[in-house]
């Protein structure tokens, strides 16, 4: 009676742990590399994203769900940089999940293709939440994530050889729209140059980069600490001369310090999706860009 | 700094250059010819100079990031292949980054009790090493240090080593020094070596993650204030679900509490779990589990020669442990930078069958924990936690002398904690507590610090 149980137990744990292979199993950390994957992947991948556009990067809980989600992976898809340092490597330790792990073909940190900015000099946990690494928030550029693209489609033909031909192909396509959406983007944020602006969190200094943007202002005293009303009293008399035109904000972010200013400034103050998802009409990864470049425009006036 | 650098560089360089041309050189107009193109030279390699210092002077005025200029577009990664693995890529970075990931963590308190610790007792519960409220007035309570890293693509290590001040000096605990399996098949990991075992929630992690000051009564009691770390071999298996489910079980020593002794050659002590975990919607998640350990013990001592109330109590046998364990976690859109809501509970049943003093023993006890904490703006947090246990009534007429006597006591705790976070790496937290476990009420207060530097490992759900 006993073994018939024990055998019955054995067989459903090794049904459960051989699963036939449909489509590539990909877990994405952010929704940006979800929705990327999904561009690339096409029919042949299922995408699971860990967080929600609305939630901060930097601070996930490393919670069941995500365990069981990466065990089941063929390929986790995630910023790097150090950006998910306080809960990636618990994850991929704990899944069991070989295949994911720190060197293996399927661990795939977008930042590593990316010449990062603000890579600091020294660091100092007094300076606030420096990424020794660099700036981590390489999705501000659409640049980066041409890079990124060409290199994760060869990371899917080298997982999943079969459809390599098919990955191929739906690089070639996404590049090519996506070439042609970068001029058109350029095109119209061509006012935005040197325009002087605000930014709560060091989140955007790919998209400034890329679209020359002046930050005259950072609202946090340092990253990651959130500002007071007095630290925020001595941003507003710093920044009378030179007469900021936006103040910038992440949907994932308490846009509370961003609005004060707004409100003793006459400053808007735009609350960009920052991701896929992050406001409703960003939904996939071409949508993000066009968002923030026409929410950047528009409340220009 | 970089300027002199500069100079002595060009000058070794003009040297160099220069030197060519005179070592080859006769006498006579050569001479001349060689003076001219040193000149020459020499000025070509100055204006060189201006140039880059200009451009230093330049960078300096900037501010100390790595800019790259704004009409600089399109950046071709460096390499096209598969990066390096960044190891666990920790706070390291750089040129550290093979060097282990390094933490310190900083505990400190002030405690204020109305009894004196040193004669708390919970009747029916004989306390085992320095199970308890901990010592009154200031104190500095264990100082972690925790080294980890790959070894390489098939291992990962990590050590705890605790620093214990008290009055008889400083006492040095390995509290864990382990290795990991990384790329085992199937979803299964190994662990080897001292470790947290996986037994209910609290167990594996560190007591400086906890919301409140101490271990609720149950730890206290049933795995003597902290955690159960012992010499030994665990195996975990995670399945292929959606739903999170986890299968493990290890062997060891069975030399720490409530194990002693190591029995069985040394490998006395067994434990197996199951957990299971999910998420409803984006904003709720739940993890649940339960858990068994087989000890043996073996004149296993508690209560001190010293102590007020002679109770000195040796206990030989088995004890069997069973716990079953929950936590919630709310947290609006997951977002718990912002706000987030967690309930945890715990339930351990205890069985003995042994000998006290050589008097037959046979009981069973139990006690329970659950805490609500409630971070509601970022930074602040509030909780409130109950503890209860639930003592064997029916002993031997010979141990009623003794502290196993329960005196029909309910022991039971209320706490209330508020704490204050400036970052991830530094707590500061006020508690209050309603002790109800011994003969006499105490009322508790702690003050406490939690700081931690270098390295910070993740934590655990």
């Amino acid at each position: 009676m006993r073994m018939r149980f024990l055998v019955l137990i054995f067989g459903f744990v090794l049904a459960a742990a051989l699963p036939a292979r449909a489509a590539l199993d990909i877990f994405a950390c952010e929704p940006e590399w979800g929705a990327l994957s999904r561009e690339l992947g096409g029919a042949k991948v299922k995408v699971r994203d860990a967080t929600s556009p609305l939630q901060d990067p930097h601070f996930v809980t490393a919670r069941p769900s995500l365990i069981a989600a990466v065990r089941k992976a063929d390929i986790v898809v995630c910023n790097g940089a150090d950006l998910e340092i306080g809960w990636l490597p618990l994850l991929l330790r704990k899944s069991g999940n070989r295949d994911v792990q720190p060197g293996a073909k399927g661990n795939f940190l977008a930042a590593d293709f990316i010449n990062k900015l603000e890579i600091p000099t020294s660091v100092d946990r007094a300076l606030g939440d420096i990424h020794p690494q660099g700036n981590p928030h390489i999705v501000g550029n659409p640049h980066n994530i041409s890079i990124v693209a060409q290199a994760l489609s060869q990371r899917f033909a080298e997982i999943d050889p079969e459809n390599s031909a098919y990955y191929q192909a739906r690089y070639q396509a996404f590049n090519d729209h996506w070439q042609s959406a970068i001029v058109k983007w350029e095109t119209a944020a061509a006012p935005l140059r040197g325009l002087p602006i605000v930014v709560q969190h060091k989140t955007w200094v790919y998209l400034t980069d890329w679209l020359g943007l002046k930050v005259v202002a950072t609202l946090e005293p340092r990253p990651g600490i959130p500002p007071t009303t007095s630290h925020l009293q001595k941003v507003l008399n710093e920044i009378r001369d030179s007469k900021p035109r936006l103040i910038l904000n992440a949907a994932y972010e308490n846009s509370k310090p961003s609005r004060w200013l707004a409100e003793r400034t006459g400053v808007p103050a735009v609350t960009l999706p920052y991701t896929v998802g992050g406001t409703k009409e960003a939904d996939d990864i071409f949508q993000l860009y066009e968002v923030m470049v026409n929410m950047l425009l528009e409340n220009l006036e | 700094m970089p300027r002199t650098l500069l100079k002595v560089f060009s000058v070794f360089i003009i040297f160099l250059f220069a030197g060519v041309p005179l070592a080859l050189a006769d006498e006579g107009d050569e001479l001349s010819e060689i003076k001219a193109e040193m000149q020459r030279l020499r000025e070509m390699y100055e204006e060189a100079i201006e140039r880059l210092e200009d451009r230093i002077e330049d960078l300096e005025a900037r501010p100390a990031v790595n800019q790259v200029s704004q009409t600089e577009t399109p950046r071709q990664p460096e390499e096209e292949q598969a990066p390096v693995s960044t190891v666990s890529a920790g706070i390291a970075g750089k040129s550290n980054a093979f060097n282990p990931l390094i933490g310190i963590v900083f505990n400190g308190r002030y405690a204020n009790f109305k009894q004196d610790p040193d004669l708390y007792k919970i009747p029916g519960f004989p306390l085992f090493g320095e199970a308890g409220p901990g010592p009154e007035g200031f104190s500095l309570g264990e100082t972690e240090l925790n080294f980890s890293a790959n070894i390489n693509d098939l291992f990962y290590a990590s050590t705890t080593i605790a620093l214990d001040a008290s009055a008889e000096g400083v006492e040095v605990e390995l509290e864990e020094a382990f290795i990991q399996t990384l790329r085992l098949p199937l979803g299964l990991t190994l662990k080897a070596g001292r470790f947290f075992a996986a037994l209910g929630y609290l167990n594996e992690n560190h007591t400086h993650t906890d919301n409140f000051a101490i271990r609720p009564l149950p730890y206290q009691v049933f795995l003597g204030g902290e955690n159960y770390n012992d010499d030994g071999i665990q195996v975990a298996m995670v399945l292929p679900t959606t739903t999170y489910i986890q299968l493990g079980g290890g062997i060891f020593r069975g030399d720490d509490f409530p194990a002693g002794g190591a029995l069985n050659d040394g490998a006395g002590a067994f434990t197996g779990f199951a957990r299971f975990g999910g998420d409803f919607g984006v904003s709720n998640s739940w993890l649940a589990g339960g858990s068994y350990l087989y000890a043996k013990a073996d004149g296993q001592m508690f209560g001190a020669p010293d102590d007020v109330f002679p109770d000195l109590l040796s206990f030989s046998g088995k004890i069997e442990l069973f716990i079953a364990h929950f936590k919630y976690q709310w947290s609006p859109q997951g977002n718990i930078k912002r706000r987030y809501f967690t309930l945890i509970g715990e339930f351990m049943l205890r069985k003995r069958d042994g000998t006290y003093n050589g008097i037959a023993y046979n009981g069973t006890d139990s006690g329970f924990y659950i805490e609500g904490m409630y971070k509601f703006t970022p930074g602040w947090r509030a909780g409130y936690r109950y503890s209860q246990l639930n003592p064997e009534n029916s002993i031997a007429a010979s141990l009623l002398p003794t502290n196993l006597n329960s005196l029909g006591m309910t022991p039971r705790t209320h706490e209330f904690a508020i704490d204050w976070a400036r970052n991830e790496f530094s707590l500061v937290r006020l508690q209050f507590t309603r002790d109800l476990s011994s003969l006499v009420p105490d009322t508790r207060i702690f003050l406490q610090f939690i700081m931690s530097i270098g390295a910070h490992g993740a934590h655990n759900f």
